[in-house]
C-alpha cells in the first residue's frame, strides 16, 4: 500500500512539474538524483563527469516536461533514458574509455566505511573496472536491475526491448561480468 | 559464485552523492529553470524578403488593387493563416497565398529565392509539428510538403541553369548554404528525439530520415552546378549572412547562448 501511495505521490509531482511547479520538480530531484547519479557514476570515469551529467539529465527532463506534459507514468524510464544517452554522448566525446590512473571511484566509496575496508575498496574497484569494460547494454541491465532495483518491465521501456530480451540480457551480462572478473 | 557476485553488485548501492552536492545542484537546477523563458511557438522566419522589389510594376499595381478591394475578412484570413500548420483549417489559405505570390513573381532567379523562402516555411512547420504531441498524424504530411518544396527548388534551379548558368551558380550557392541550416535543424531535432522513449517516435524519426535524404539530393544537385575548383567553405563564406535564413528555433537558442550570427 505504501508503494502505491509513493507511486501516486510521484505522479502528482510529475503532473505539477509539467505545469511549471518548480517545487514539485525539486521534490522529484530529491527522489531521483541519488539514483541517477549512481547510475551514471558507475558508467563513467570520474565524479566530475557524473555530477555534470546528472545535472544535465534533470535540466533536459524539465525541458521535456514543459513541452510534452503527458508522461506521468513514464517519468522514471524517461529520466534513465536521458541519463543513458548523455553517457553515450560523453563516450563519443572522449577518445578512450580506459580507466585513468586518477579515477576517483574508490575514494568515493570510502564515504561508507566497511567492515573490511581495504578488501571492500579493492573489490569495488575491480567491479567498477569490469563493468566499464562491458558492452553498454550489459552495463545498463546490471546497474538498473541489481543496483537500482528497476523492474524488468521498466528496463524494457528504457532500452526499447521486450521483457524476455531483458531477462536474457541480464543473464548474459552477469556471465560476461564474471568472465571479465576472472581475467583480472 | 552468482550469489556472491550479485551481493557485491548490490553493495554498489553505497555509491551516493554527498549531501552538499545534492543541495548545491538542486539550487543550481531550480535557478536555471527559473531563468529560462518558456519556449515561444514559432512565428515568423527572419528572412527579410521584400516581395515588392521583385514584382513587375504592373503586377505590383494589380496586386495592390486586389488587396485594396478585397474584403477585410480575406485579409484577416490570410494574416491568421500565416501561422497555420499542415492539418489546420486555414493551412490551405496559407499555401494558396504562397502560390499567388509565386504567380506574381517575375524572373526565374526570384522564383527560386521565393521557393527557398517557402521551403523555410515548410521546415518551420515540420519542426513545430514534431514538438506538438497532438499533431503526430500531420508530421508525415508536413515532411511530404517539405520534400515537395525542395523538389520545386531543385526544378527551378535546373530550369534557371538552362537560361542563365551564372545566375544558376549563384542561386545554387544560396541553396547549399540553406540546406546546411536545414541539416543542422534536423540533427538538433533528432538529438532531442533521442532523449525520448524510443518507440513513440520511430515514425517521426523515419520522416526526418526521409527529409534528410531529400536534402542530400538537393545538395548533390547544387554540387553539380557549382564549379569544382570552388571550395565548399569558401562558397558558404561568400554568401551574405543576411541571405541565410535560420529557422526560428535555432535563432532562439543562439540568442540565449549569445552566439547568434545566423550561421555555423
Amino acid at each position: 500500500m505504501a508503494e502505491i501511495e509513493k507511486i501516486d505521490k510521484e505522479k502528482e509531482l510529475v503532473l505539477s512539474a509539467t505545469r511549471g511547479d518548480k517545487d514539485s520538480f525539486g521534490e522529484l530531484y530529491d527522489i531521483y538524483a541519488p539514483k541517477i547519479f549512481r547510475f551514471i557514476r558507475i558508467k563513467v570515469k570520474s565524479q566530475a563527469i557524473a555530477e555534470d551529467l546528472t545535472s544535465e539529465s534533470f535540466l533536459r527532463i524539465w525541458e521535456y516536461l514543459q513541452r510534452k506534459q503527458d508522461i506521468q507514468d513514464g517519468f522514471k524510464s524517461l529520466l534513465y533514458t536521458i541519463a543513458r544517452n548523455l553517457v553515450i554522448d560523453s563516450y563519443r566525446r572522449k577518445s578512450s574509455q580506459e580507466i585513468s590512473l586518477d579515477d576517483d571511484f574508490a575514494e568515493f566509496l570510502l564515504q561508507e566505511p566497511a567492515k573490511d575496508e581495504i578488501k571492500s575498496k579493492e573489490r569495488a574497484e575491480e567491479l567498477h573496472n569490469a563493468i566499464m569494460k562491458l558492452k553498454e547494454e550489459y552495463q545498463n541491465v546490471l546497474i538498473l536491475y541489481y543496483i537500482e532495483d528497476v523492474s524488468v518491465l521498466e528496463i524494457a521501456e528504457i532500452m526499447n526491448k521486450s521483457e524476455g530480451a531483458i531477462r536474457v540480457l541480464i543473464h548474459r551480462a552477469l556471465e560476461s561480468l564474471k568472465k571479465k572478473l576472472d581475467k583480472m | 559464485m552468482d550469489k556472491v557476485l550479485v551481493r557485491q553488485l548490490k553493495n554498489l548501492k553505497n555509491i551516493k552523492p554527498s549531501t552538499s552536492l545534492l543541495e548545491s545542484q538542486r539550487s543550481f537546477l531550480l535557478s536555471e529553470i527559473s531563468k529560462n523563458e518558456p519556449k515561444k511557438s514559432l512565428v515568423l522566419p527572419l528572412f527579410h524578403f521584400n516581395i515588392l522589389k521583385i514584382l513587375k510594376p504592373n503586377f505590383a499595381i494589380a496586386l495592390a488593387i486586389i488587396i485594396l478591394f478585397s474584403s477585410f475578412g480575406t485579409i484577416g484570413a490570410i494574416s491568421f493563416a500565416q501561422n497555420s500548420l499542415p492539418g489546420d483549417f486555414l493551412y490551405p489559405v496559407k499555401t494558396a497565398f504562397e502560390q499567388t505570390q509565386m504567380t506574381f513573381t517575375s524572373g526565374e532567379e526570384n522564383q527560386v529565392k521565393l521557393s527557398i523562402k517557402f521551403a523555410n516555411h515548410r521546415i518551420d512547420e515540420f519542426t513545430q509539428l514534431i514538438d506538438n504531441s497532438d499533431k503526430k498524424q500531420d508530421v508525415k504530411k508536413s515532411a511530404e510538403e517539405f520534400k515537395a518544396q525542395l523538389v520545386s527548388v531543385q526544378d527551378r534551379v535546373s530550369k534557371l541553369k538552362e537560361t542563365n548558368s551564372a545566375k544558376a551558380i549563384e542561386v545554387a550557392k544560396l541553396v547549399k548554404a540553406q540546406t546546411e541550416v536545414y541539416k543542422e535543424t534536423l540533427i538538433h531535432k533528432s538529438d532531442e528525439l533521442a532523449y525520448i522513449i524510443p518507440g513513440d517516435n520511430e515514425e517521426v524519426k523515419e520522416n526526418i530520415n526521409q527529409v534528410f535524404k531529400e536534402i542530400e539530393k538537393t545538395n548533390k544537385l547544387m554540387d553539380g552546378l557549382i564549379p569544382e575548383n570552388e571550395e565548399v567553405e569558401e562558397i558558404i563564406e561568400e554568401i551574405n549572412p543576411e541571405e541565410i535564413i535560420v529557422p526560428v528555433e535555432n535563432i532562439e537558442e543562439d540568442v540565449q547562448s549569445g552566439s547568434f550570427d545566423g550561421s555555423e
